[in-house]
């Protein structure tokens, strides 16, 4: 019994030290620093990325690929320990699906980032044709985006329950 | 008093016949002036799709115009199905076609709608130049990716692009197996009257739309006018011939006419990649007997920088 013990205790959330805050701020530097990259994106045009390149032309979709991947990666595993039972596990299964949620969302912005023109989305919805695999993207990410937050807030946060 | 009455009984029939014989030759110039073309009894002589000579009735002829009333870009022109032949014999890659279809479509981005690239089908036969642009398919693999209907295939055999719709997803680029889309990376350089202009599919390129994919139009703007492509027109070889399928008529740039379907079996015409079964609407001739020389057309070649830019000082 003492070995589980000390295992909750590392599983644990712990104090949030200096470590972790300039970790935080350089996290926010990278953020504001792509902002500024993707303003100048929309501004002159996606050719400042160089993906007319014969090489790097799918650089954005395989990051989307990458993206869906992790978030798919996340859920196994809370699915996994879920189905295990194991109350330990708790931490973990909170930890695998705030990750999940966020690389889902972060898939949706790549195909968005990757996109001329940003602005005439919304034609996906007035002019959409259901025979584009990438309307089938926008389907499968917006219910797997769903799912997700449901998975987060049912079962990893039960605090959270209505 | 009865000189008087005289007087002005004769003056009345002066009078009368004065205005009856201007009333009737009025009427008769009148009725020539409007009925003209309906009542003259010429006859015109027509050539059938077969070779025979037809004669018909001026007065039956009538001209039919390609644009009808309410034409919509994304339906065409009514009973067309338009086709181009490449004779890759002809072709010596001297890069008129390219040019004035880039002047004529004002292209600014890095590569030309129209690209020759060499060609050689083994190690021992002779080598040839080939002139691609979109093969306007029947069954066109980019109208069935596009997520949002921008591209989009009329009832005359063309494929078009709307540049007002198109997101910019670049589907359609990685469908296409001729590679023949263009994507505007950048701020299209165009001159401000162009870029002032208003934009119909008819005419891709005027104006370019920044984050959008442009490519071969196949020159309805032209067809309009009643001339043939810019391509087509260029061509000092007649490398091209431009016509309708349904007349079963090809035209080249010295205004020659062929009968398609015995240009296709006589010369062996063939389709790229037909085994994809995109069914193109451009057929090429092979290079059997080329006219050109080789080492010459390699002078022109580049493998990229298709569209010329002016050095800006």
């Amino acid at each position: 019994m003492k070995s589980y013990d000390k295992l909750v205790q590392d599983l644990a959330p712990k104090e949030f030290g200096k470590k972790g805050k300039i970790w935080i701020g350089f996290l926010l530097f990278v953020i504001f620093a792509a902002l500024i990259a993707y303003s100048q994106q929309i501004r002159k045009g996606l050719s400042i990325t160089h993906l007319n390149d014969y090489v790097l032309w799918g650089v954005y979709i395989s990051n989307f690929v990458f993206f869906v991947a992790i978030s798919l990666v996340g859920s196994l595993v809370t699915a996994i320990l879920r189905l295990s039972g194991a109350k330990w596990s708790t931490p973990l299964t909170r930890i695998s699906e705030v990750i999940a949620v966020a690389a889902i969302i972060m898939a949706g912005l790549t195909i968005i980032i990757d996109m001329g023109r940003p602005e005439r989305i919304y034609n996906i919805f007035l002019h959409g044709r259901l025979q584009s695999p990438i309307i089938w993207d926008v389907l499968v990410i917006s219910t797997y985006l769903f799912i997700s937050l449901m998975l987060l807030f049912f079962h990893c946060f039960p605090i959270l329950r209505f | 008093m009865k000189e008087e009455h005289q007087e002005s009984k004769r003056k009345f029939f002066e009078l009368g016949i004065k205005f009856g014989l201007l009333a009737t030759a009025g009427t008769v110039l009148a009725s020539k002036v409007l009925d003209d073309g309906k009542t003259s009894s010429g006859v015109v002589e027509l050539m059938s799709t077969d070779g025979t000579i037809l004669h018909v009735p001026a007065s039956e002829v009538k001209e039919v115009s390609l644009k009808p009333e309410g034409y919509n870009p994304r339906v065409g022109f009514p009973g067309k199905k338009f086709v181009m032949v490449v004779d890759l014999a002809k072709c010596k890659n001297a890069l008129k076609c390219q040019n004035a279809c880039n002047k004529g479509h004002y292209i600014t981005g890095d590569n030309a709608w129209l690209k020759v690239y060499k060609m050689q089908e083994s190690e021992k036969t002779s080598p040839f130049f080939m002139p691609t642009q979109c093969q306007h398919c029947d069954k066109p693999p980019c109208v069935k990716v596009c997520p949002v209907d921008a591209t989009f295939k009329r009832q005359d055999g063309i494929v078009l692009i709307d540049n007002e719709r198109c997101i910019g997803c670049r589907f359609c680029m990685a469908a296409c197996p001729y590679s023949v889309r263009v994507f505007n990376w950048d701020e299209p350089d165009q001159p401000k009257e162009i870029q002032d202009k208003e934009y119909t599919p008819d005419y891709c390129g005027t104006p370019s739309v920044k984050g959008t994919v442009d490519k071969c139009d196949f020159c309805p703007h032209q067809i309009v006018k009643g001339e043939l492509p810019f391509c087509v027109k260029a061509c000092p070889n007649d490398t091209f011939a431009f016509g309708d399928a349904n007349e079963d008529t090809v035209t080249n740039g010295s205004g020659q006419s062929f009968k398609l379907s015995k240009l296709l079996k006589d010369r062996a015409g063939h389709r790229l990649m037909e085994g994809l079964g995109t069914e193109p609407s451009v057929y090429y001739l092979p290079p059997v007997e080329n006219i050109g020389d080789y080492e010459e057309g390699l002078k022109n070649f580049t493998e990229f920088e298709s569209v010329h830019k002016e050095t800006k000082s």
